[in-house]
């Protein structure tokens, strides 16, 4: 369809260059690459918070997508696809280096051993990182694709493989896990005038929408 | 209720955004770098025949499984009640 359109070279859809690929051309790969390289970068950082890591992982998506690009059936993007490796990718990897994978235990310990001091030295978007950090890794998936990469839930779903209705139950319990950060953590109201202001009205917002 | 809820996440949505602490890499030279890098492991690689039995598993949407399903339903009793 998009082939018989008078095309420049230099803007190809994702679908002509994996076609060219697939008839051999792999200079056509490194414009592919080009293109989602940063893409896949950021989602990776997301996830290892360590640039060599997140490059590793970039280089490993990217293979394997090569590899199985025959199985690529274009009925989603090629970016969900890729970002849908990625995040396989760093799934496994997490798993093996035990590298700040946490699930709900984890979060409570982690947040019971947290001194008390040390916090009140961060700011608001630190410890809602940190939250973000904690969540288990499908909640954490669905609320980055979610929040960070502007993605629907249908495309959320693809990426997880996983229903369209788990993808969005899978936001909400995230969501729901930080409310509780803005309701139960009252001793973070008095220390910051911003941070306040953005408690009290983010609690607003929450109570109203729970009754 | 919904009117609401929804307000209160995209706040948090916001918040998030702008507090957001990841940072890549500006500098072109390390994509052009990196490029070369995955382009290097790509030169070894091969693209795998495509397997028929190999297919990625297809999850419907709600939104689409219903209008699909009881609207052809519906159309299928209309058509037999006429």
């Amino acid at each position: 369809m998009g082939r018989e359109m008078d095309q420049e070279p230099s803007v190809r859809t994702d679908q002509q260059l994996i076609e060219d690929v697939r008839n051999g051309d792999r200079s056509s790969y490194s414009e592919l690459v080009k293109r989602h390289q940063k893409g896949l970068l950021r989602l990776s950082m997301r996830f290892m918070k360590d640039l060599d890591l997140s490059q590793d992982i970039v280089q490993e998506a990217f293979i394997k997508a090569y590899e199985k690009l025959n199985l690529f059936e274009g009925r989603s993007s090629f970016k969900s696809w890729l970002f849908q490796i990625a995040v396989n990718v760093a799934r496994n990897k997490l798993r093996e280096n035990r590298y700040h994978f946490s699930d709900i235990d984890d979060v409570e310990i982690g947040v019971n051993a947290t001194a008390e001091s040390s916090l009140i030295d961060h700011a608001v978007g630190n410890i809602l990182q940190k939250e973000v950090d904690q969540l288990p890794f499908k909640q954490k998936t669905a609320l980055v694709l979610r929040v960070y990469e502007d993605l629907s839930f249908a495309e959320i779903a693809e990426i997880m493989q996983c229903p369209y209705d788990t993808a969005k139950a899978n936001y909400r319990h995230a969501l729901l896990k930080l409310k509780e950060v803005f309701q139960t953590r009252a001793d973070l109201h008095t220390w910051a005038p911003e941070a306040n202001g953005m408690f009290n009205e983010m609690n607003a917002k929450f109570a109203e929408a729970a009754e | 209720m919904t009117q609401k809820r929804f307000y209160a996440d995209v706040l948090l949505k916001q918040t998030l955004k702008k507090e957001d602490r990841v940072r890549i890499p500006t500098d072109e030279s390390f994509y052009e770098a990196m490029n070369n890098k995955i382009m290097m492991a790509i030169e070894s690689s091969e693209v795998a025949p495509g397997n028929k039995w190999e297919k990625p598993w297809v999850f419907l949407e709600p939104g689409i499984e219903l209008n699909e399903g009881v609207g052809n339903l519906r159309s299928r009793l209309s058509s037999k009640s006429k």
